[in-house]
């Protein structure tokens, strides 16, 4: 089937089999490789994508979820103030994701803050409870994130 | 926090074949036919009898074939490759290609077990356990069980292989590049010095980095030999986690002998390893699992035997700590349990022990630190009190399923862990780091794998810094490929941290001593010694058998709902030793992260943070799912001595403390790992 989407601010037209799923569409044939489809289950966490605003794990979408839609991955935010937030928030609270859950991670962050700029630990770990990456201590991962809200909050007040 | 190398599924190429494996259906038996009619023709079919070398994945000693040689010995064996340049073609070659097979319904069980299944066995005995030790004495007899745990790392596991003027190229996330270079050239039947490995980002592991990337990337290898073609290999996420690296499940069996006044005088141990279909590494996982079965205790009469078991499951392969953990547990566990039948504390029980500063192989270590190690996570989790109100309440209450108040418990657990291997490897390819100083006093630090974490890379270049005078910003770690690095052994059993750090320090020592006689460049390669005999004498399991020790304490304290029988941690206090470290917030970070991964395996849950399931509200989710428990952790020493594995040694010690807790709190006596509330439910159940 054909589709078009905005994959991060630009608009994508595909032809794509109706049943695939979103994260391999994603990954294999636009070549975001920020996108790990690896349990396809819906658990792990690591094909986050953020889909018309709510965060959604692309590898239990088929790909026409994405039609006529707005798709943000972590290329689409590398070059964001908000991402500048996010990793200067997870650098001071020591929170260290490794490579493979960082895009994820940082894609998920950007989902809780989308919603509140001050969120609440429980918040966070409710959130973070659809990844699965042990890497990184859970902990200083919420203060990171409550981290990254706070230089956020700064920069709007600026 | 970015790592520089791409992962395996991002390496493609537009005429690239897509490989992947036909498994055995079967878990026993022999390959009757294999008909490959209707096949697609741009499908390249290899089986057994295509591999121009040997069919034969080697490590250490250990073998097996890479592809079916007729013979089947676990459900998933590898039988036959497929490739093909649309993954469309597969499917319909593997619909098409026909496999019967001759069942051999005699499965190899690991309970019970034949004397033909056990594949290497070890003892290790000091004085006489058999003796008869009089009527006064008395008998206690405990058998304990830990179940398979497979691992949650979710990178892909694969390989691409292409031609390179002639020279195979191997892009893999591998954990020891020069094995995998040995792998290839076996099976493909080329010179080892025609096949480069490259790394690719092999991300969090648990082993399975070390020998799975060495059979894939011969599979991959395999092909493009055989068509030319560049090729890549990816396992699907079925096969990693059920037929790539498990921890092996354990049965151990133990008969404890104390005197009317509760010393405990003769202590036999009996461990069985579930290693599947293909041993590897029994050796070292045997003598590993002796030393920490009998750990520090001193008992006059001690007897441990181990047994490698080899049965119809898929190979358990190397998970990291190999079979450390499991050994732990139970001698922990017994341990708390004689305590208590002695009428002591087993944090003094523990502490007794640890005074004596030895551990079971008679290596004398009067730096142990266990005994601060105890005293500080004793003090800090009030473990006296509570353990005296929580045994206390045990003994006052009837019954815990006639009650509605949660009731708690406390658990301790001590010991150590060992850093690298306790068999030096031998050969003419030692496993080595070497060093270059040029003529601009820059030095180079050459290690076989790129994938060494950033604070071991810091500390290296801080050391070597310290050691020539010379700023660290002129320090670089050498990245490249096999034709560049050295082989520096397989990266795990907390090589890097430990092992490698001593070989960077010695390259640098010798720098220096050679600096101003010779001219620049200066280079040195330091390789892993054998210890001499009156160090460690392996046959007689004698001597100080690690490179490095990491040492620890560890309290939990458990509440559990009497109703839906759920344990709750309440908390964790935990005190480690690891020797010298560069960051200890990154070490904190690390340790935390092991405790919440071994309370799950304990817990039986797949994580500590819970999995997203439309299925479930939130209330029904476990209590420790939603509510991460207190860990408080602490490092002592952390600026003396040969920086050790953090790893190991938390996962080890905290499933005992938990079990050990969850006993007093629920009044019955836990054996096995994982508890989950039906296997609480049907302990309680049984006649006392």
């Amino acid at each position: 089937m054909k589709l078009s989407f905005t994959l991060n601010h630009q608009l994508v037209s595909v032809d794509a089999p109706a049943s695939q799923r979103l994260s391999d569409l994603l990954h294999d044939t636009l070549q975001i490789h920020s996108i790990h489809p690896s349990c396809y289950r819906g658990e792990c966490g690591n094909c986050a994508v953020i889909l018309n605003g709510e965060l959604a794990f692309s590898c239990i979408l088929p790909v026409f979820a994405a039609d006529k839609g707005e798709i943000i991955t972590y290329e689409g935010l590398r070059d964001s103030e908000e991402y500048e937030d996010i990793m200067k928030g997870l650098r001071e609270e020591k929170a260290f994701p490794c490579s493979y859950c960082l895009p994820s991670k940082v894609v998920i962050i950007k989902s809780i803050l989308e919603n509140s700029l001050d969120p609440s630990t429980q918040e966070i770990f409710e959130t973070f409870s659809g990844t699965s990456c042990p890497c990184t201590n859970f902990h200083n991962l919420a203060r990171g994130v409550k981290r990254a809200g706070f230089h956020r909050r700064s920069r709007l007040h600026e | 926090m970015e790592h520089e190398l791409p992962f395996i599924d991002q390496l493609n190429s537009p005429e690239m074949l897509h490989v992947r494996i036909l498994r055995s259906e079967i878990p026993r038996g022999r390959i009757e036919s294999i008909i490959r009619e209707g096949v697609p023709k741009k499908v390249i079919v290899a089986g057994a009898h295509e591999i121009p070398g040997a069919n034969r994945i080697r490590i250490l000693g250990d073998e097996m074939p890479l592809l079916s040689n007729g013979d089947i010995r676990y459900e998933g064996e590898p039988v036959l490759l497929i490739a093909a340049q649309e993954k469309e073609l597969l499917d319909k070659a593997e619909r098409q290609i026909r496999i019967s097979y001759e069942t051999d319904f005699s499965l190899l069980a690991f309970n019970p077990s034949s004397p033909e299944q056990v594949v290497d066995s070890q003892q290790l005995k000091v004085g006489n356990p058999n003796r008869n030790f009089g009527k006064e004495s008395q008998i206690i007899e405990a058998e304990y069980r830990t179940s398979v745990e497979t691992h949650i790392s979710r990178a892909p596991l694969g390989a691409y292989t292409y031609l390179e003027k002639g020279r195979i190229v191997v892009h893999t996330p591998t954990h020891w590049p020069m094995h995998v270079r040995s792998a290839v050239s076996t099976v493909t039947g080329v010179e080892p010095s025609e096949v480069k490995v490259i790394q690719t980002n092999p991300s969090p592991a648990y082993g399975e980095k070390v020998l799975f990337p060495s059979i894939l990337a011969s599979m991959a290898a395999l092909v493009t030999k055989l068509t030319g073609l560049p090729s890549r290999l990816l396992l699907s996420p079925y096969e990693v986690e059920r037929l790539t690296t498990r921890k092996p499940p354990v049965e151990v069996k133990r008969t404890s002998i104390l005197n009317n006044k509760g010393d405990l005088l003769a202590e036999k141990v009996h461990l069985r390893f579930d290693v599947g279909a293909y041993p590897f590494f029994t050796g070292e996982l045997l003598t590993r699992a002796l030393i920490s079965t009998g750990s520090f205790y001193r008992i006059p009469h001690f007897s441990i035997s181990a047994e490698a078991i080899r049965t119809s499951s898929p190979p358990m392969n190397l998970y990291r700590g190999l079979g450390v953990s499991q050994s732990m547990f139970s001698t922990e566990v017994h341990f708390s349990r004689l305590a208590e039948f002695s009428q002591l504390n087993p944090g003094d029980w523990k502490k007794q022990h640890a005074e004596n500063r030895h551990i079971i192989t008679g290596a004398d270590l009067p730096t142990m630190p266990l005994s601060q190690l105890l005293d500080q996570v004793i003090e800090e989790s009030d473990f006296y009190r509570k353990h005296s109100s929580y045994e206390l309440i045990r003994k006052r209450r009837n019954s815990i399923k006639a009650s509605r108040r949660s009731f708690r418990g406390i658990g301790i657990a001590s010991g150590f862990t060992g850093n690298g291997f306790t068999e030096k490897p031998r050969g003419k390819h030692p496993w080595s780091i070497k060093a270059v100083l040029d003529r601009r006093d820059k030095l180079s630090i050459y290690c076989g794998t790129m994938t060494i974490p950033g604070a071991i890379k810091e500390l290296w270049k801080r050391k070597a810094g310290e050691i020539l005078s010379i700023p660290v910003e002129s320090i670089q770690i050498a990245e490249g490929n096999t034709d560049l690095l050295p082989d520096s052994g397989p990266m795990m059993l907390a090589m890097p941290v430990s092992v490698y750090t001593t070989l960077v320090e010695r390259c640098c020592n010798h720098i220096r001593k050679q600096r101003f006689h010779n001219p620049l460049p200066i280079e040195v390669v330091r390789t892993i010694p054998a210890p001499r005999k009156n160090v460690w004498d392996r046959e007689k399991k004698q001597g100080t058998p690690f490179h490095a020790f990491s040492w620890g304490a560890v309290v939990t304290e458990v509440e559990l709902d009497p109703l839906n029988l759920e344990p709750e941690i309440r908390g964790v206090w935990a005190s480690f030793d690891c020797g010298q470290v560069y960051d200890t917030q990154y070490a904190v970070s690390i340790a935390e992260g092991s405790i919440y991964e071994s309370l799950a395996w304990a817990m039986g849950e797949e994580r500590v943070i819970p999995r997203y399931n439309p299925d479930y509200t939130i209330e029904e989710r476990n209590p420790l799912q939603m509510r991460l428990p207190p860990v408080s952790i602490n490092f002592q020493n952390t600026t003396r001595g040969i920086p050790g594995g953090i790893n190991e040694i938390a996962e080890s010690l905290v499933p005992a403390a938990f079990v050990t807790a969850l006993s007093q709190a629920a009044g019955v006596y836990f054996d096995q790992i994982p508890l989950t509330a039906r296997i609480i439910q049907s302990y309680l159940e049984e006649p006392a």
